[in-house]
């Protein structure tokens, strides 16, 4: 699997928590990233990876002898769980949680629904039972996913996100052959990734201020306008800084509009370094 | 103690799938290895010896010096790079290419410690 590092949630070995009583926990934190098991069996070391998203397990992927995808990877990660061994669970952000989709689509399990269905009878189970979190590996319970449907049982939602991961990436290698460019490698991404340093507070007044004073005096400049009033509120989201901007003009057309729009557009893309989304709206003042 | 075998090979094995990264070798203070991947041009034996004489030698500086407290030792030529870090009870030496991101290396290295005092 190519995956983002993510921020390490937990560190466990296979003899402290089944992969049922994990899964069960993960479930009911709506949680999004990884698990990856690690075991030694005859003198090999073997990586299991488990992605969940929304609680769920959504893809599988084993790395020992073969590389195993989905359906089978999630059997020998069950089978390599009764093995010593160490367990880390990783966080994602939405950022790392939507990369993560994109890039191993040949992973998904496509069973989301009935995982879901088993997800809410284990819980409903474990309330009447109350059954402890730790399991002895001998009396491991079935994981969450152990039962994953056939692919032809998805929901129109899960079969067009599938399709749609599918054709972003294709449209991606595309476009990068069609330029003559290689995929940049999982390290060399990351390190770019890590590169990004998110504003403080006071920078991103700093910077809203900025752009307040860019986009006036270009809106001015290109357009003759009666009136124009801008205001810009910024907002730290997890991997990104949200912009909502209103703006109020007069006189009020569509053309005006467009133009508007054109301007803040690229002055946001020319000035700012950092991931950003914009809210905008333009209404007549 | 399987746990912490386990540990310390997967992340000497996670390091040696990095574009550039030779060799990568995890000592204990005394210089003796624990864990090891390297590839045929890299002697392991010698990277642990440098790994440990050179962390002991800014280790050395900061007591001189009274510097603060030691990170990591990167000797650096002109197409490779020796990567010394002391973190916890363990050293870690990478020998690599000169185009390795040293602060991803030294973040791993950090993540890496904080496990081994869970399993140790």
């Amino acid at each position: 699997m190519q995956l983002p590092k993510g921020e390490s949630y937990k560190f466990t070995s296979t003899k402290n928590i089944s992969m049922s009583a994990l899964l069960d926990e993960l479930s009911s934190l709506d949680f999004n990233g990884y698990v990856r098991l690690t075991v030694e069996r005859d003198d090999n070391l073997e990586d299991g990876y488990l992605m969940l998203k929304d609680g769920v397990v959504i893809g599988a992927e084993f790395q020992g002898e073969k590389t195993l995808d989905s359906k089978k990877a999630l059997d020998e990660i069950k089978s390599a769980w009764k093995v010593e061994g160490i367990v880390d669970v990783y966080k994602f952000s939405d950022f790392q949680m939507q990369i993560s989709l994109e890039e191993n689509e040949g992973t998904l399990l496509s069973s989301k629904t009935t995982a879901q269905t088993k997800k809410t009878e284990s819980k409903a189970e474990k309330k009447e039972e109350k059954a402890p979190v730790e399991d002895t590996p001998a009396a491991q319970p079935e994981p969450v996913v152990a039962n994953a449907p056939p692919i032809s049982e998805n929901t129109p939602d899960e079969s067009a996100l599938a399709q749609d991961i599918i054709d972003k990436r294709s449209e991606r290698l595309a476009l990068l052959k069609k330029f003559g460019m290689a995929e940049p490698e999982d390290d060399f991404a990351e390190a770019i990734l890590s590169g990004f340093k998110m504003p403080s507070d006071r920078e991103l007044n700093t910077t809203s201020r900025e752009l307040k004073k860019d986009i006036v005096k270009k809106v001015k400049d290109s357009s003759k306008l009666d009136e124009f009033d801008l205001y810009i509120s910024p907002a730290v989201l997890n991997d990104t800084v949200e912009f909502r901007i209103e703006v109020y003009i007069k006189p009020y057309n569509k053309k005006i509009e467009k133009e508007v729009q054109s301007t803040i557009e690229s002055t946001l893309k020319e000035k700012l370094t950092f991931p950003y989304e914009k809210g905008l709206s333009i209404n007549e003042a | 103690m399987a746990e912490k075998d386990l540990l310390l090979k997967r992340f000497v094995g996670d390091f040696r799938k990095i574009s550039g990264v030779e060799g990568c070798v995890i000592t204990s203070s005394d210089g003796a290895i624990l864990a090891s991947n390297v590839s045929g041009s890299v002697n392991e034996e010698e990277l642990g010896a440098i790994t440990v004489f050179s962390a002991g030698i800014g280790v050395q500086l900061d007591t001189e010096l009274k510097l603060g407290k030691l990170e990591k030792i990167v000797v650096e030529g002109t197409d490779y790079k020796i990567i010394s870090i002391q973190s916890g009870p363990i050293y870690v030496g990478l020998s690599t290419a000169s185009n390795v991101s040293v602060d991803m290396i030294g973040n791993e290295a950090s993540d890496l410690a904080a496990k081994l005092q869970e399993v140790v």
